[in-house]
């Protein structure tokens, strides 16, 4: 007996079967697992008349459904369809999910959904259909089940291969910073134990001017000042450098704006050879338990920085250091602005993340300010910045005058 | 005063004898930090100028070790190393003073003319105009 198709089934079957082929184009072609759960739900709810579908994906590294529990949870560890019509009737059904969600389930048909070597990969759930389901239905479902299995397998290879690849080169570029953060800390002690031996001469160079300059007249008495003047000078900067070189020591009273001056004393060449104008406004600030080595580092790291951002300023760009005290926190304020290009917005959640820089290749570590705010946070402050890109940053370093008053 | 400047760097040792000599006192220098303790027991000093960073000694320890052995022995510590944390330690322990690296000699002044008048060594001539005198004669 031949069996009459009438006009309508044949319109439906030919619009699923082209449902099916761009079903099954569209899996190969997305790799990525999201998109292609959208794809898989915006089908089969044109093509199967329940109210809910879902796409349960099962976790290859827990090797299971992460919801293992329920009806899907049941289908996946079964590897068996499900077809319930009273899912309050089902003791298997999770009412806590309904609840959850201000849903009402009545019936359930759940599909497992195999990869090509059989293995489990996700569960196919409908919920409350609005007419039964006929065997074109279970048909189309089946077929997409096939689709899906082997388009979430082939996305569970491309995101293990992309994660590896990923992690590989992460892994990569930790051990080149960090290769060249211990090349510069030995570069640090090298250059403390210099300066070290530089400071003793130096001193002696002074005290023989101060004595020089008790025993002659003018106008030798100017030079020899002059020349103490200048040794003192180169003094100043070894110390200085010494103080920054030095590891992280002891907290002490310090005077803030003194250190602040020192700092940027050591970048006054960089500052004028990029034609970066200093503006420092400085308040008086009371004695604050520091440790000094410390805080100039962080001083150094965001002043580089917005050196770096305003000396790209055609020109030559400005930066200003203020600080202030709030003595009804107790706590003293440290502003260093640039008027340079800003932080880009896609960047601005991660510039303190180690490691991170946006820096040409070879020219930054990513640690400055990592280590800048491990260090702030060490002394129970805060550093944190401002910026809207093309109008400068401003990076703040609050300190609690004492220890631990934030 | 009687001053014995003890520092392991010689051209900085024999510079303060001088200076110390030119301000009118009776300067020595030693630079091994362990031959202090027996030059003090044979002679007495007014003051020790000790540097802090020697390779032999701990200059803490060697600073209330001097103040055991010769309690009228005062000491000033001269070091490359002296900020608030080493100052108060060395007070501490027992020092007079403690002075940075390269020395303030118009602080130094000071430090000595109080010291002097700690000692009670300048009744008849105030300390400082003494020394001025010398500095600029």
């Amino acid at each position: 007996m031949v069996t009459a198709i009438d006009s309508k089934s044949s319109a439906t079957y030919v619009r699923r079967l082209e449902h099916l082929l761009d079903a099954s184009r569209l899996l190969n072609s997305t790799l990525e697992l999201s998109e292609l759960t959208e794809i898989v739900l915006r089908i089969v709810q044109d093509e199967i008349p329940v109210d809910r579908c879902t796409l349960f994906v099962v976790d290859r590294k827990q090797k299971l459904l992460r919801l293992f529990i329920g009806l899907g949870g049941h289908a996946a560890v079964t590897g068996e369809p499900l077809d319930i019509e009273d899912a309050y009737a089902d003791e298997r059904f999770q009412q806590k999910f309904d609840e959850q969600f201000g849903y009402r389930t009545k019936d359930a048909l759940c599909l497992p959904v195999f990869n090509c070597d059989g293995v489990i990969v996700g569960v196919l759930q409908l919920l409350n259909r609005t007419r039964p389901l006929n065997r074109e239905d279970k048909e189309f479902l089946d077929s997409m089940c096939t689709y899906l299995g082997l388009a979430l397998h082939n996305a569970w290879v491309h995101r293990e291969l992309v994660e590896s690849r990923k992690a590989e080169q992460e892994l990569r570029q930790i051990r080149d910073r960090l290769e060249q953060a211990e090349k510069l800390s030995a570069m640090n002690e090298l250059v403390a134990g210099i300066i070290h031996e530089m400071k003793n001469p130096l001193a002696v160079a002074i005290g023989y001017c101060s004595l020089m300059e008790e025993e002659v007249t003018a106008p030798v008495t100017e030079r020899v000042s002059k020349v103490k003047t200048a040794v003192a000078q180169a003094l100043k900067v070894a110390k200085n450098f010494l103080n920054f070189a030095r590891s992280a020591g002891e907290r002490v009273p310090t005077d803030v704006n003194s250190l602040i001056t020192q700092t940027t004393e050591l970048l006054t060449y960089d500052f004028r050879s990029r034609r970066v104008k200093l503006v420092c406004e400085l308040d008086h600030l009371p004695i604050t338990w520091v440790d000094p080595g410390s805080i100039q580092q962080v001083l150094l790291n965001l002043l580089k920085n917005a050196h770096q951002a305003a000396g790209d300023k055609a020109g030559g760009g400005t930066i200003s250091i203020r600080s202030s005290h709030n003595s009804e926190r107790s706590t003293i304020r440290i502003e260093i602005s640039d008027d340079g290009p800003g932080i880009p917005a896609e960047v601005q959640s991660r510039i303190f993340e180690p490691f991170f820089t946006t820096k040409p290749s070879g020219s930054g570590t990513g640690l400055g300010l990592a280590v800048s705010k491990r260090i702030i946070e060490a002394h129970w402050g805060k550093l944190t910045f401002e910026s809207t890109p093309g109008q400068g940053a401003t990076f703040i370093i609050e300190l609690p005058v004492h220890e631990s008053t934030f | 005063m009687k001053i014995l400047v003890v520092d392991d760097e010689p051209d900085f040792r024999a510079m303060l004898r001088e200076w110390l000599f030119r301000q009118g006192h009776d300067a020595h220098d030693v630079s091994d930090e362990r031959e202090v303790l027996k030059i003090l027991q044979q002679s007495h000093y007014d003051l020790v100028t000790l540097d802090l960073m020697m390779p032999q000694a701990n200059g803490l320890t060697l600073v209330s070790q001097i103040r055991n052995v010769s309690p009228k022995t005062q000491v000033i510590v001269v070091s490359g190393e002296a900020d608030v944390r080493v100052a108060v330690e060395v007070i501490k322990a027992g020092a007079q003073a403690c002075m940075a690296k390269p020395v303030e000699f118009e602080a130094f002044r000071e430090e000595l003319t109080r010291l002097k008048n700690t000692l009670g060594l300048n009744s008849s001539v105030p300390g400082r105009s003494v020394v001025s005198d010398v500095a600029t004669s």
